[in-house]
């Protein structure tokens, strides 16, 4: 995208999260979360139009912030996000450099023309050069070599002539995978968003929780925190529970409204009295729904006439 | 300026005839309202692809660049407006009731051009290579020409699946089915068939039997999606463990399938999964003549046919049957197939077969060649319990060459293996083949505590078959060295008769 393309959607960006009101109580939750890591991962759901993505927006600034290392991935109607294009979405956003090794080996298990870089072990009793394999590396996973960033051929079908069953490239990837953020996050923490999981497949929900997750929730990878949003409720698994913070978001009360559209309407010559009774009626038509709330109040300044 | 108390009136006015929220009943005056009646037609147009950037928003509408950054800019002001990976997109919230006033009949006019200005558009994205332009035109497509894009969609569905790539599937799905209210029962029923087929890669036994069955019960459904269905039907409950149904089903409906000429293509799988069930079933002789059958039948179809597996499972039965070499003849053309398709994945199950039946007809070195190719396909695949299989039976080959040092190490390998993968009652079987392999090499004091350690962990592991076993075999006496009392007999008795001989002759002579 062109950065003439970008400014709108950077403005709409900057906008959002300037008129951002309200979810003081899920912030706190979120900055728990963020703090302590005693429950590691956090659930936020809620119906359409409740919020959800402007919470994500500010908790993302709320990384940039504290500096923390964070990676987004949404699920959209346009595009597949399966459990290597995830992978893929969270490396490049966490840091190519740190995920060598898996991107070696999904390189080697796409790739037909695939050149050997680093260590290409997939057997269970060896057969295969393992380079840097002792060495003592400090962020970073071991098979990587410093200053080595793999370029990945992003071939998205697999190779079938190598004998490896899919799930077994699955479960070997993940792995890679999870050994880069584990080098990744040892110093430092590192934040990973899920946003609008109900466009999820079945499968990858089920990898995301049975593999990715598992070693958050289980304590193995403690400087990583996971927030996923959406429509679409976590496993139900009482085990599981245990190491979650889970949020549903609630409406808007009146005068969350009013401080909303104090936002909305600076510079717009709105009495404080029109906007108390504006945040009223608005309060009681969208029953406090946060996108019903923002369309209102955009009708409401297109059609008030020039302030 | 208005006064504040009459505009709020009007508002008022305003949202109750838009019947907020989201103006559901209205999208066309929520719009209007919004940005005003030129751009408010523009701004509902843009609700039909999922997202837009400035270049198809000046396609859509038939602007100039300087014109569509404008409109861009002024859009991507509206809260009714998200970000998409980069783009802008109507919100959910109010793309679903804009959706639902496109698909009305009073707009079928307009929504049948935009979608074919839309197909045209991603049309010339997918030549570019960009990587989700197909999958938008294929949605596009079937706004505009339904036949040509249910086609479409199920090429894609066909290639994503073959691929297993399942992700891709559900969101191929989940694009058609935003067109549920224009599509007629008999295409419903082919989104149903495919989510029931999806379900069943995805072993979701109980969701897919669901599915498919709501389609081989339903009327609106073309008779040989029906019987696909229920020879689908049969494959999900004789996966799920369930080969009695499995086998009721698909002999019921083998007979529905012979006697309708139009569904030709599917006879050779419904005879496939039926001789799998007649094997697993115990009924060799049924299965063998029945994947015969579905052998010949693949014959007459051009695609989409597993002649590698049917061939395999032939061989399996045919082992069964004791018909060695019609068995390795049916495992290497298995193995044909799977070469010239390319596919490594499932070789070396077939080779492991063919092992076994080489070690049926004791050629040692070509059953030892197999199974080290087997062990060592997967290695490579990381199939620790497969490894293990391949080792126990390498072990059996090795032993009947009376290699006993290779045998047990084979044997302690699988062992480990096992346990690595979980399956600790196969560790203990494959312990006992040790044990009892170090007393054929006739190390029997070595097989003692092999075996005593043997039954304390089977037993620790409530496997009473093998402890049992262990016991037996501890209980067993060693065999004696030496000659046998009868063999002690046939010596002795010569030399008496011998002895008698000579004292008969001294005494004579004496």
């Amino acid at each position: 995208m062109s950065s003439a393309a970008a400014a709108p959607i950077d403005r709409l960006r900057a906008r959002r999260l300037a008129e951002f009101v309200d979810r003081s109580a899920e912030m706190a939750l979120y900055q728990n979360v963020l703090d302590t890591g005693e429950l590691p991962i956090m659930v936020v759901s809620a119906e359409s139009g409740m919020g959800k993505t402007s919470l994500l927006m500010r908790m993302v600034h709320e990384c940039s912030l504290r500096g923390l290392r964070k990676a987004e991935v949404v699920w959209t109607d346009t595009l597949v996000f399966d459990y290597m294009a995830v992978m893929r979405r969270l490396r490049d956003e966490l840091g190519a450099e740190h995920f060598g090794a898996f991107t070696d080996l999904i390189n080697y298990y796409t790739d037909t023309n695939y050149q050997p870089r680093l260590d290409i072990n997939v057997n269970l009793q060896g057969g295969s050069v393992q380079v840097a394999g002792g060495a003592q590396i400090s962020g970073s996973a071991v098979g990587d070599i410093a200053g080595v960033v793999l370029r990945d051929n992003m071939i998205v079908i697999h190779r079938s002539d190598i004998p490896v069953p899919i799930e077994v490239r699955r479960e070997l990837l993940t792995k890679r995978f999870l050994d880069g953020l584990a080098a990744l996050s040892g110093p430092a923490a590192v934040v990973l968003f899920f946003d609008a999981i109900e466009k999820m497949s079945d499968i990858t929900h089920q990898w995301l929780w049975e593999q990715l997750l598992k070693p958050v929730v289980e304590g193995a990878l403690p400087n990583v925190r996971a927030v996923l949003l959406g429509q679409r409720p976590p496993p139900d698994d009482r085990d599981l529970a245990a190491f979650m913070t889970c949020v549903r978001l609630e409406p808007l009360g009146r005068d969350d409204i009013d401080a909303y559209i104090a936002k909305r309407a600076v510079g717009k010559a709105l009495s404080d009295e029109t906007r108390f009774e504006l945040a009223k009626m608005l309060a009681g038509i969208t029953r406090g729904r946060p996108a019903d709330v923002a369309s209102a109040v955009d009708l409401y300044l297109a059609n008030r006439g020039g302030a | 300026m208005k006064d504040d108390s009459e505009s709020l009136a009007a508002f008022r006015r305003l949202l109750e005839t838009t019947t907020a929220p989201a103006g559901a009943d209205s999208p066309e005056l929520l719009t209007d309202s919004l940005v005003g009646p030129e751009a408010g037609a523009l701004l509902r147009r843009c609700a039909v692809p999922h997202e837009f950037d400035r270049a198809l928003l000046q396609h859509l509408g038939g602007l100039d660049a300087v014109e569509a950054a404008e409109r861009y800019a002024q859009f991507s002001e509206l809260s009714v407006m998200q970000i998409n990976e980069g783009a802008l997109c109507v919100h959910e919230r109010w793309r679903r009731s804009l959706w639902r006033w496109w698909l009305a009949d009073a707009r079928r006019a307009e929504f049948v051009a935009l979608n074919e200005t839309l197909v045209e558009w991603f049309a010339a994205q997918a030549e570019r290579g960009a990587a989700s332009a197909a999958r938008r035109r294929m949605f596009h497509q079937l706004g505009c020409r339904q036949d040509e894009g249910l086609r479409s969609f199920e090429a894609m569905f066909r290639s994503a699946r073959h691929l297993r790539h399942f992700s891709e599937c559900s969101l191929l799905l989940r694009l058609v089915h935003e067109y549920d209210p224009l599509l007629r029962a008999s295409e419903r029923a082919v989104l149903t068939y495919h989510e029931g087929k999806l379900a069943s890669d995805l072993r979701d036994w109980d969701r897919s039997l669901a599915l498919l069955h709501e389609v081989s019960g339903d009327e609106g459904a073309a008779l040989g999606l029906r019987l696909s269905a229920e020879v689908r039907t049969g494959h999900a409950l004789s996966q799920s463990g369930r080969p009695h149904e499995a086998l009721v089903v698909l002999e019921k409906v083998q007979g529905r399938i012979a006697a309708e000429p139009a569904v030709v293509g599917l006879v050779w799988r419904v005879l496939y999964e039926l001789g799998e069930v007649y094997r697993d079933l115990g009924r060799a002789d049924d299965a063998s003549a029945t994947l015969t059958r579905a052998l010949a039948s693949a014959g007459s179809v051009e695609q989409d046919v597993d002649v590698a597996g049917i061939l395999n499972s032939l061989g399996t039965v045919q082992l069964k049957l004791r018909e060695i070499d019609a068995a390795i003849e049916s495992f290497r053309a298995s193995l044909a197939h799977l070469a010239q398709r390319g596919d490594a994945v499932r070789s070396g199950g077939v080779l492991n077969n063919l092992g076994l039946a080489q070690l049926e007809r004791c050629d040692w070195q070509d059953a030892e060649a197999s199974l080290s190719a087997s062990l060592e396909t997967k290695r490579a695949a990381g199939d620790a319990a497969g490894q293990a299989t391949a080792l126990v039976n390498l072990s059996r080959v090795q032993a009947a060459q009376e290699r006993f040092d290779d045998a047990c190490r084979s044997a302690e390998q699988a062992a480990a293996l096992y346990e690595a993968s979980g399956d600790v009652r196969a560790s203990l079987r494959a312990r006992l083949a040790k044990a009892r392999l170090v007393r054929r090499a006739g190390r029997w004091a070595e097989s003692v505590p092999l075996l005593r350690a043997l039954a304390s962990q089977a037993d620790a592991a409530g496997d009473q078959a093998t402890a049992s076993a262990a016991r037996a075999d501890l209980d067993r006496k060693e065999p004696k060295r030496g000659l046998r009392w009868w063999a002690w007999m046939l010596i002795a008795l010569p030399v008496l008769l011998l002895l008698t001989m000579i004292l008969l002759l001294v005494a004579e002579a004496a």
